[in-house]
């Protein structure tokens, strides 16, 4: 008995020769198949795809999207829509709120897109410049502008120098793009070409800059769209969450004449409008002619065609 | 072949590190869950089943008298916030559908689509069933809108929520960003607009199949 273990015991003899064998075969395969899962396992936490351990949750996971978002807001207007936007003249001294500065915005939410055409305010409208039709309210205003173009005008935001300096100066300023070299004593406006940042008294100054220019109006109304829209592009920054868009709604709340829509709707529209890349908006004077009363200028016509059927300006203009 | 000896001390070695390699292997392979465990992580805010939001931030922008927000306001809002990450996340984790109740959170105007075309933004639905549920979530930052006359129109609030557990690929972490803006209606405060941008992180193994998913339209 002592023997036999002894014997077994012994590493030279034969049975012990073939348990070691036996140990290290065994030790040696155990040892491959930890390495080879070790190196599956560091492959599939690298990211490669390893058959059987990711077949049954391949198509599981194939069904989650990594990124998915929503942005959604109810009971605004889904079809096409008007917005005449008015700067209008009225300070302490000076009454009566003539629209001196109309532009009308055309938003169509299905195409996502818009466009937006400036009124001069010397263009003859029933006997009279058209910017008297604000001295009867926004709603007048709009009516002529309407009446002009051919549009349905369903929504005006109408300020004065006031609400217009309260508003710019509310929203911190804006960066404007100025186009040609402004020195007008009149207006007040000193500025360099290029982008420009103004408080509310210097974009009121830049937007009322008539002299510098030889055809005096017509330029100006165009500065007032240029001006539009490099606001619009800014607020649209600001406009990416509620807090800033109760910002603005409540400065409009304070400033600015309302009509044919309220605070609480005008929170629908402005999501919808300020959804829209204002980079991507032209911009157009309506072509004019003559000198004093203007009158409608070649291609027109064609420009309010063009604009009314669905609010965006497809041709050249 | 002439048999290999092997001397006490390498035995004992080897016999070591085979133990050692295995015992790896074992941590290795149960490291997909364990060692990126959510609930690793204490949940830090709020947990699943009893998650109560907190408020943080508040701003009330007014075009008229200024105003704060009434009590019973900020918490009817955050009643239905937490509502919704109820009925619109933990549901869908939980139990693989959504919370009975989630449809009346919303009003008219974005019900269809919240229901329909915005659901895979809006919930966790089509993850389904999570175990082991961690989350957290950021203090509510309640803004208001006050018109001229004092009245609240709009109570937006925002919040992320970090939502962490298992599926049968590894650990899932899913981070909602939810911005919801409620409006009066009656008595009740309902969903009118919403921004919600879900992100949703699987095990490295399962990221390009994620993203390709992701990439299609």
């Amino acid at each position: 008995m002592n023997d036999r273990t002894h014997n077994e015991r012994r590493p030279g003899t034969r049975v012990g020769r073939r348990t070691k064998r036996i140990l290290l075969a065994c030790a040696g395969a155990t040892t491959a198949v930890v390495l080879a899962c070790a190196g599956i396992f560091a492959g599939w936490l690298a990211g490669m795809h390893v058959p059987l351990a990711s077949g049954a949750t391949y198509l599981r996971v194939e069904k989650l999207a990594p990124l998915s978002s929503a942005d959604r807001v109810g009971g605004g207007p889904s079809g096409l829509f008007f917005i005449l936007l008015v700067g209008n003249d009225s300070r302490p001294g000076v009454g009566g709120a003539r629209g001196d500065a109309l532009h009308v915005l055309g938003v169509n939410p299905a195409k996502h897109q818009a466009s937006m055409i400036d009124i001069p305010r010397d263009t003859c409208w029933n006997g009279d410049k058209i910017n008297a039709g604000n001295t009867q309210g926004p709603r007048a205003q709009a009516n002529d502008v309407s009446g002009l173009v051919g549009v349905p005008i369903s929504y005006v935001v109408d300020v004065d120098f006031a609400g217009f300096t309260g508003l710019v100066d509310g929203i911190g300023g804006v960066d404007v793009n100025v186009p040609t070299q402004m020195h007008d004593t009149y207006s007040g406006a000193y500025f360099s070409p290029g982008m420009q940042h103004m408080n509310g008294s210097q974009a009121l100054s830049f937007s009322r800059d008539r002299h510098d220019f030889p055809t005096s109006d017509i330029v100006r109304t165009h500065n007032q769209g240029i001006l539009i829209l490099d606001a619009m592009t800014q607020l649209r920054a600001k406009m990416q969450n509620a807090p800033g868009e109760f910002k603005l709604l409540a400065l409009l709340g304070r400033h600015a004449q309302l009509d044919g829509i309220g605070i609480k709707d005008l929170y629908r529209l402005s999501r919808i409008a300020f959804s829209l890349n204002p980079n991507q908006i032209p911009n157009v004077t309506m072509p004019y002619t003559g000198g004093g009363c203007l009158g409608l200028g070649a291609g027109a016509s064609s420009l309010f065609a063009d604009f009314r059927d669905d609010g965006i300006l497809e041709s050249p203009h | 072949m002439a048999p290999v000896h092997f001397p006490f001390r390498i035995k004992r070695l080897g016999a070591g590190a085979l133990c050692g390699a295995l015992v790896l292997a074992a941590c290795g392979g149960g490291s997909k869950h364990s060692a990126t465990d959510p609930t690793v992580t204490t949940p830090k805010v709020l947990a699943v089943k009893t998650s109560i939001l907190r408020i943080g931030s508040v701003d009330v922008e007014s075009a008229g008298p200024q105003e704060q927000i009434p009590t019973a306001v900020g918490k009817a809002v955050l009643t239905s916030a937490q509502a919704y990450i109820d009925n619109a996340m933990f549901s869908p984790l939980q139990n693989g559908t959504i919370g009975v109740h989630y449809p009346y959170l919303f009003d008219s105007g974005v019900k269809p689509a919240a229901t329909g075309a915005d659901e895979g933004a809006l919930t966790d639905l089509g993850v389904g069933k999570v175990e082991k549920l961690s989350t957290t979530a950021t203090p509510v930052a309640l803004s208001a809108l006050v018109g001229n006359l004092g009245d609240f129109m709009y109570v937006a609030t925002n919040f992320d929520v970090v939502v962490k557990g298992n599926v049968d690929a590894g650990p899932l972490t899913i981070t909602h960003h939810v911005e919801l803006t409620f409006a009066p209606q009656g008595k009740a405060w309902l969903v009118t607009a919403y921004r919600v941008q879900t992100v949703r992180k699987l095990p490295t193994t399962t990221q390009n199949t994620t993203a390709n998913a992701g990439a299609k339209p």
